[in-house]
């Protein structure tokens, strides 16, 4: 009854995108019925971002169609290495896994979104979520090669990853959207002295408006190294949150953006610190070209409670050209005092005296502004510490490098 | 224990007594309306044009929402309709010492005011409650023509040099706080450097709040002419009282080519306070600002200090303390607007928590198009001292110029136990120690204060210190 009766309340601008949410829903568990339709009103409940409203006043939406479009299944292209099957992992689609494995599944779907910052589109992500897929590494498993999770359609990507206690996994999550809008949820849990190194790249069209919001819950002992790597999409509005729930609880947060012509990438994280004993280090680069934007906030928050915990949050933008952009909001929230947190952020040009020197040794200025940026970009790649993710992201990353003319 | 500590802090506190203030002349009733603010303007005789700004300012405080940013409950409790906008302490303005009313007298005694005149400290603006009531100008600031008046003098006595600058910084409709005072101002400095004049004795003024549920709206307006330079301090007291008070000011510097001003506030409102204030400065061509800003008291402060960097080879400075305990947060911070190339800024903010306290760094850097060689450096420390206490840091940075140099760095610790444990060792008490390491932690500012004040923040940080530990 009560759902009937928040789909007529939902009939109102939408009524075509909540009856295709409702749709959605025919079929499945009545606990993740739940969870779309009270994501569904979180979506109503938010107005309409403009340029005015917190969180968006500093992008321009000149040009940028961000109203929602209707759900399409998005299927992932899921490579597990063969021997690592035969070990248990399991790679399939969330439906299959809701019929196979509906406890873990709801472990991930229905735990309260403890992310601070669940905006409109990660809510309408939330309800409206299609295909999508489901990996999971049993506890004790350690993996042969990274999983590799591809998407090249679908308009409301969903990826969860359950990596059991004491496994260890890495994992890469591929978005080549090419249509008007997209707006994906990954979610990621690590139980009890798990590792897992999580990648997540994005090089959609150019003309894509990419919505995506990470989440992960990590549990005591257990580390996570994610990497966000941004080179597509005409807007592109992420939220990368990590929770740190168990004591000792790790996680290094990477982030790199390739940004050129009128791109804009807007990055929100969060290091949520719940537990005693945990740390977190954070580092963002972006490289700016022709009169592309880059946004950063992050928030470190430490809560009551978690004693002797280490945070550390970097923001660096290297500005290309002069019509580039860099706007960086790194924020510390800390209720706890025996503490260490520091964080820092700089903006600025490729230094003058490096190209000279590089200059110096016979290369012409595009070559040494090239390698500069490669090394600055390198830095973070050699920090996720596992060759076996970043390598194929280096060549495929190359063509951004070449400057604009 | 904690309670005991409190009654100690609260017996001890040094500004914490409160005169008979019966004899306020003209005190207006409370709330806020078009005709409080005609009486306002009627009682102070002033031009028309003032009376239009007063009448114009208040329709954008009643139109204007609460920020929405500060998320602020704190905030949203101030009940406008129950504080006084404007009483007068005696009829006209004492001319000399003598003049000036036995209570009033009384009240500045322990404010240190006679102290202050015989160590040569400068010209005196004593604010009482919203009118100044005694103010003196040394004979060498005359004979170098500065003009160092309260604010209503300075409109009567310098219309035109008023009229010219006055919200020119700071609009009404800048922020709710800005347009409140622009309706209801009262009372504030006015100063007039002429050009190339150096005013080598820093001026001063005492602010107070003395009367409960009373608001305190002070304006102050200082021009620099070209190459001129002019300290001025602002040190605030208030004594102990029972409900909320409203301390709602607006500060407008104006520094012309290679003129330098410095600002230096200590805040030690008492810890009921609002302390709610727009700040903010001009910088030309070549001219330097520094405020140098202490909170240590109020209830919640929220001041973030601005310059704008209106002319190439200009610089502004922030150098910042903030001190919470028990039930106080203080939310401050500071601006830089590069809007010119080859300009510069440094903030250098620190702030200790205590007994639950909190304290934020807010603060922004903004650099326009095509203002290169811009460079900034901001340094935020935080000290935490006990596990009730909260810390956050809200910087933003925004850059639109390509090539800049922005730096920001901020750390969030507690007192380190090698640090108490070496000076421990040499033979001071716990308290005694961490005492120590938090002025020295405060040091980069005390430094800058003149040695009165340096003294009397030392022993304010000492006494507040007393019983944080164990």
């Amino acid at each position: 009854m009560e759902r009937s009766s928040l789909l007529d309340r939902a009939s109102g601008p939408q009524p075509s995108l909540a009856d295709a949410i409702k749709a959605l829903t025919a079929n499945e568990p009545s606990w993740l019925t739940d969870v779309r339709l009270g994501a569904l009103k979180r979506f109503e409940g938010i107005a309409t971002p403009t340029e005015r409203s917190e969180g968006w006043r500093r992008l321009s939406l000149e040009g940028i169609d961000i109203a929602p479009v209707a759900p399409e299944p998005s299927p992932f292209k899921l490579t597990v290495a063969s021997v690592d099957r035969a070990r248990g992992v399991i790679a399939k689609t969330i439906s299959e896994a809701l019929l196979s494995h509906e406890p873990l599944v709801r472990e991930a779907l229905a735990h309260g979104r403890g992310g601070r910052t669940v905006g409109k589109y990660s809510a309408l992500a939330e309800a409206a979520w299609l295909g999508g897929a489901f990996v999971h590494v049993p506890d004790g498993v350690e993996l042969s090669s990274p999983i590799v999770a591809e998407a090249e359609s679908g308009t409301y990507p969903r990826l969860i990853v359950v990596v059991g206690k004491n496994a260890r996994a890495a994992i890469t999550e591929t978005h080549r959207e090419r249509g008007r809008f997209t707006a994906g949820i990954s979610d990621i849990v690590v139980g009890e002295n798990a590792h897992l190194t999580y990648a997540h790249v994005q090089e959609c069209g150019p003309k894509t408006v990419v919505f995506s919001h990470q989440h992960a819950r990590i549990a005591h002992g257990a580390k996570l190294v994610t990497l966000n790597l941004g080179a597509g999409g005409a807007l592109s509005k992420s939220d990368v949150e990590v929770e740190l729930l168990g004591a000792g609880a790790e996680s290094d947060m990477l982030g790199l953006v390739f940004a050129r012509g009128t791109q804009q990438f807007d990055y929100h994280t969060l290091q949520g610190h719940r537990a005693s004993d945990t740390h977190s280090d954070l580092l963002f680069k972006s490289a700016l070209d022709g009169h592309s934007h880059s946004v950063y906030t992050g928030v470190i928050v430490i809560e009551k409670g978690a004693q002797r915990s280490d945070a550390y949050q970097a923001n660096r933008n290297l500005l290309l050209a002069e019509g580039a952009r860099a706007d960086t909001e790194p924020k510390l929230e800390i209720e706890a005092d025996d503490v260490r947190c520091t964080h820092g952020a700089t903006v600025g040009p490729i230094d003058a005296e490096q190209l000279f020197y590089l200059g110096s040794r016979g290369l012409d200025d595009e070559t040494a502004s090239r390698l500069i940026v490669e090394g600055f970009f390198q830095d973070v790649l050699d920090r996720v510490g596992d060759e076996r993710v970043t390598r194929p992201l280096e060549t495929k990353f190359a063509p951004h490098l070449e400057r604009e003319r | 224990m904690a309670l005991e500590e409190k009654q100690l802090v609260d017996k001890d506190y040094k500004y914490g007594f409160r005169d008979q203030t019966d004899s306020y002349s003209f005190k207006s009733r409370k709330g806020i309306d078009h005709d409080i603010v005609e009486q306002i303007s009627q009682m102070k005789n002033e031009p028309q044009w003032m009376r239009e700004f007063r009448h114009r300012s208040l329709d954008i405080f009643l139109s204007k929402p609460m920020p929405a940013w500060a998320k602020n409950e704190v905030l949203e409790a101030i009940d406008f309709d129950d504080i006084y906008y404007y009483m007068r302490a005696s009829d006209r303005e004492g001319k000399t010492w003598e003049d000036v009313p036995e209570d009033i007298k009384r009240t500045f005694d322990r404010l240190g005011i006679p102290e202050a005149e015989r160590k040569f400290l400068g010209g005196v603006t004593a604010q009482y409650d919203s009118e100044v009531v005694y103010h003196s100008i040394r004979k060498d600031l005359e004979a170098k023509g500065v003009l160092f008046s309260d604010m209503d003098a300075g409109l009567r006595e310098h219309e035109d040099i008023v009229r010219k600058y006055f919200a020119t910084v700071i609009p009404p409709a800048d922020n709710k706080f800005s347009a409140l005072n622009s309706a209801v101002w009262s009372g504030g400095s006015f100063i007039w450097v002429p050009p190339g004049v150096s005013v080598d004795i820093p001026l001063q003024a005492y602010f107070r709040i003395n009367s409960e549920n009373m608001g305190q709206f002070e304006r102050t307006l200082i021009i620099a002419e070209p190459g001129s330079f002019v300290h001025y301090i602002e040190g605030c007291t208030a004594p102990t009282y029972s409900s909320n008070s409203l301390h709602s000011a607006v500060v407008e510097l104006i520094a012309m080519e290679g003129a330098h001003i410095r600002y230096t506030t200590i805040q030690n409102w008492y810890k009921t306070v609002y302390n709610l204030v727009t700040k903010r400065a001009m910088a030309y061509k070549n001219a330097h600002v520094e405020w140098v800003d202490g909170n240590i008291g109020s209830k919640l402060t929220m001041k973030y200090p601005s310059v704008y960097l209106m002319g190439e080879g200009a610089r502004g400075e922030v150098l910042s303390i903030a001190y919470a305990s028990e039930g106080q947060h203080q939310d401050a911070g500071a601006k830089m607007i590069h809007a010119a190339p080859n300009t510069t800024s440094i903030i250098t903010s620190k702030s200790v928590s205590k007994n639950g306290g909190r304290t934020s760094y807010r603060g922004l850097i903004k650099v326009y198009e095509g203002c290169d060689g811009v460079k900034s450096n901001v340094r935020c420390d935080a000290l935490l001292m006990d596990p009730q206490s909260r810390s956050d840091t809200y910087p933003t940075m925004e850059v639109d110029a390509k090539d800049v140099r922005i730096e920001h760095e901020a750390t969030v610790s507690k007192v380190g136990e090698e640090q108490l444990f070496y000076v421990m060792s040499r033979g001071l008490t716990e308290v005694e120690a961490t005492t120590m390491i938090v002025n020295g932690f405060f040091e980069p500012f005390v430094k800058e204060l003149p040695m009165e004040y340096a003294v009397e923040l030392n022993r304010l940080i000492a006494l507040e210190m007393e019983g944080s530990v164990g």
